[in-house]
């Protein structure tokens, strides 16, 4: 249904496209292709900045990449010579030049260099956490700048490429706007979207639940990359020059522009913006021509377009913090919906077969932890913090199908350990043996995908996304489909994504959230944010879980339930349990072994009566039993 | 009478998370509101703070209403609050900390006396002083907001959770110290999961069921309320 609205859509564009190309003067064909060509720029700009929430700045540098391989590949022979009058052209563009048919060709170039340029660029900036890729970015673009008003015999300088042919008619320019904005579309709404949004969200818990932050994000800015060259192409073919000034640091201000006022995240904002910012840019001219206004007259002001922006950008951001759409984003189901033909929710759940369990067990669980087979080996953990030993030579055991509780006083190094567990921090000295392999000083996603889930003491999840959404990200380790496949909505990646939603609603049900699907995660009360943070973790299909204070927020009614709930999850998907508890009537009504920690070090263990009754528990954390 | 809630309805977008509770708070009294997750306590509170503006009702201070007031004036006019999950400023120390629970008073030697008192009340503090609040840990960190709150010297302290994630020793201490302000004088609004210690506390409690008061009552008679010993005391 929606595939044919958005092909009879297009359609539809194109007929339109035609009537205007017949019809309108060259001045408002000429605003509508700069619009179509901004679209491309800022759909492709929103994917790092607004989707994967990683601050680039430097969209320019991309598209001055794409911008002069098109004028190097298209330019005509005879016209080259006369470009390069000062110096000669460099071999061996000098000696060819593709026929216009082939524009197409120079496009996808340029913009397979744009990818290699923000791999270039990206490898460096990705290795690091935090905000060095705005540092990055601005220093590419910058760069390039440099080598075009240098490089003479390859880009001609400052005085640029002129005289490329006009190639970038209306419906090149649309058609690319219309294939930037479907790929990117389909891609922000894949699994592989949904994990670059993970990661806009919460970084740490993104990478927890499987999501390699390194890859995605180089996903997202490769691209990026791509689509902003081929912009840049565009650009260049629309306006017939190609020149160091076309592409300066103004280029990426006007983009940011775009995207902020459309609404970070919002691929419909940023088409309609792109296209009325550049509506608008034509439009203002006027302001910067002198002005009569009866006796008064105001003398023209180069530069006037930009102070209206930048004062509607304000304005705006008082009004509208989010920008004009924030991250909402239009799709076919929310029209119908609208309109009344489907049911949103109809539309959403469709493909969910009612199909019980996720994994059914095929062993007994109990059968497994009778053999006894250690799946976890803790091995004589120490870590310090400056001068603080949090843990020291801590070492523990855990056997498949296990419900192993770890207490002890706050502060005595419990988080830790799942910190070291999990991957988030490496031990300076120690072992962690999971499933037959060492794992430690592994990346969280690594563990993640051999094995082991967790969820969080102060709550991680991804705040703006969907309840469903949140599970879905963890899924994403399972997506066996290629980026590619993924956003052109091929069926291969089309059926997964079925699988992978219906596992997903499945898990839902368990936890008791299946009717809260859509609701921002964020919005959820306290406790109901934990059981998802749990559906989430079992979306990571793990053999070990991690529940860091699992019962915290919760009455002891809505406790009693929690217990009775690890306790069914552990039978059901054959899972090994370890978890941090302060409530003791789950830590003794579930756990077989309890492990006591204190000032980061083992004090105690053993049965939960050895541990009610032991004498150095009682005085280092439960306290003497009153009343 | 401290504090007086009428009809006070809350919406969050469409959501109707508060249906027109009405309730008191009696000067120097202790409080609770007990009830599932979800049910609205936490909404209760930060509307009594002005973080969430309400629809319909009153909420009245000392016969006052504040329920229009922004939340920095709410403050001025005495009421403090604890928040779920402490929201302690983690990159200043806990001297700044305490200090800015004092930001809005104007009488040093005041401050400077409740600045004795909170850490009187919680010595561990008084050891870290000088390190960086997120360098506490979970139990620590609550004393501090709780020190933080009382340093705006409020006639009503209000608490979201005190107990969350905190080991049994220490909620102990925490409710410990509870009594001890209480003792002091001062008015408490306690909003509690572990709900068998906020009604042994407590003088009065209401129980909060999907934004209406189900039932209220003497503390110590919830306490021994069927009902209540099923659905929020774990049988």
């Amino acid at each position: 249904m929606s595939n044919l609205l958005t092909v009879v859509s297009v359609g539809v564009l194109f007929v339109f496209l035609w009537w205007a190309n017949n019809n309108l003067d060259q001045f408002a064909l000429r605003i509508m292709r700069t619009g179509a060509v901004y679209i491309v720029a800022a759909v492709a700009y929103n994917l790092v900045n607004g989707i994967t929430g990683q601050f680039s700045l430097g969209p320019n540098g991309f598209m001055a990449i794409g911008g002069y391989a098109m004028a190097l590949l298209m330019l005509p022979l005879e016209q080259k010579k006369f470009v390069w009058f000062l110096e000669p052209q460099m071999w061996p563009f000098n000696s060819f030049s593709l026929p216009g048919a082939l524009f197409v060709v120079a496009l996808i170039v340029g913009g397979l260099l744009g990818a290699l340029g923000a791999l270039i660029v990206g490898i460096p900036s990705f290795r690091l956490r935090g905000d060095y890729l705005a540092i990055a970015t601005f220093g590419f673009g910058e760069i390039i700048f440099v080598l075009a008003n240098n490089l003479i015999p390859f880009t001609n300088g400052p005085l640029g490429i002129k005289g490329i042919p006009e190639y970038a008619d209306i419906y090149w320019c649309f058609g690319s706007a219309v294939v930037a904005t479907l790929f990117v579309k389909n891609l922000v709404n894949s699994s592989y979207g949904r994990a670059m949004k993970g990661i806009r969200e919460d970084e740490i818990a993104a990478e927890a639940m499987g999501v390699s932050i390194f890859r995605t994000k180089m996903q997202a800015f490769l691209v990026s990359g791509f689509f902003a060259a081929v912009a840049g192409g565009l650009l260049g073919a629309l306006v017939t020059t190609v020149s160091p000034s076309l592409f300066t640091f103004m280029m990426t201000f006007n983009l940011l522009i775009i995207i902020v006022l459309g609404g970070l995240g919002s691929i419909t904002g940023s088409v309609i913006t792109a296209f009325g910012f550049a509506v608008a840019m034509e439009l203002l001219r006027v302001m910067e021509a002198p002005i009569n206004i009866g006796p008064i007259h105001l003398p023209g002001i180069a530069g006037m377009r930009m102070v209206i922006f930048s004062v509607l950008l304000i304005v705006l951001m008082i009004f509208w913090r989010r920008g004009l759409f924030g991250q909402w984003d239009f799709s076919w189901n929310w029209l119908l919906s609208k309109i009344g033909i489907t049911s949103k929710a109809a539309e959403a759940i469709s493909p969910v077969e009612q199909n019980g369990a996720p994994r059914p067990t095929a062993t007994s669980v109990r059968a497994e932890a009778q053999e006894g087979g250690v799946l976890m080996s803790l091995q004589n953990l120490t870590i310090r913090f400056g001068g603080l030993v949090a843990v020291s030579d801590f070492s523990l055991d855990i056997k498949k199908g296990e419900i192993v509780g770890l207490i002890g006083p706050n502060g005595a190094g419990k988080t830790t350990i799942f910190n070291i567990i999990t991957g988030q921090y490496t031990p300076d000295s120690g072992h962690v043996f999971f499933d037959g392999s060492d794992i430690t000083g592994w990346r969280p996603d690594l563990i993640a995908r051999a094995g082991i889930a967790r969820t969080f003491q102060n709550i991680r999840l991804f705040g703006e996304l969907s309840v469903l959404d949140n599970v879905l990200v963890s899924e994403h380790l399972g997506i066996k489909s290629s980026l590619l496949t993924a956003a052109l909505g091929l069926p291969r990646y089309l059926s997964e994504e079925r699988e992978a939603r219906s596992r997903a609603m499945a898990l839902l049900k368990l936890v008791g959230l299946a009717d809260l699907y859509d609701v921002q995660a964020g919005a959820l009360p306290y406790g109901q944010q934990r059981q998802l943070e749990i559906a989430r973790a079992l979306a990571t299909h793990p053999k070990l879980l991690l529940l860091d204070e699992p019962a915290a927020g919760m009455n002891p009614e809505e406790t009693k339930r929690l217990m009775t709930f690890i306790r069914e999850l552990r039978d059901r998907f054959s899972l090994t349990i370890f978890l941090i508890e302060h409530h003791m009537e789950v830590v003794m009504g579930i756990c077989e072994r309890i492990r006591v920690l204190d000032y980061g070090v083992s004090i105690a263990e053993g049965t939960p009566k050895e541990i009610q009754t032991n004498p150095r528990v009682i005085a280092a954390y439960l306290g003497e039993e009153e009343g | 009478m401290m504090l007086a809630i009428e009809n006070l309805h809350v919406y969050y977008g469409g959501i109707h998370a508060l249906k027109g509770i009405s309730m008191e708070v009696p000067e120097g009294s202790i409080v609770t509101l007990i009830g599932a997750n979800g049910a609205g306590k936490s909404t209760t509170l930060r509307t009594i703070t002005g973080l969430v503006r309400p629809r319909q009702g009153s909420i009245k201070l000392k016969g006052r209403d504040i329920s229009r007031l922004p939340t920095h004036q709410i403050v001025q006019s005495g009421v403090a609050m604890v928040p779920e999950g402490r929201k302690i400023f983690r990159n200043l120390t806990v001297r700044e900390n305490l200090m800015m629970g004092a930001y809005h008073r104007s009488d040093a030697s005041a401050v400077q006396r409740d600045f004795e008192y909170v850490i009187g009340l919680f010595p561990r503090l008084e050891e870290r002083l000088s390190q960086k609040g997120g360098t506490l840990s979970g139990g620590e960190q609550q004393m501090l907001a709780i020190g933080r709150a009382l340093m705006s010297g409020p006639s009503l302290l209000c608490l979201d959770e005190p107990s969350l994630g905190l080991a049994p020793l220490l909620v102990r201490e925490v409710f410990k110290a509870l009594e001890s302000v209480h003792d002091e004088g001062r008015t408490i609004l306690l909003i509690e999961q572990n709900a068998r210690a906020a009604l042994k506390l407590a003088d009065y409690a209401y129980v909060l069921e999907t934004g209406v008061i189900k039932m209220q009552g003497k503390a110590s008679d919830l306490l021994e309320n069927e009902d209540v010993r099923k659905a929020y005391l774990g049988g």
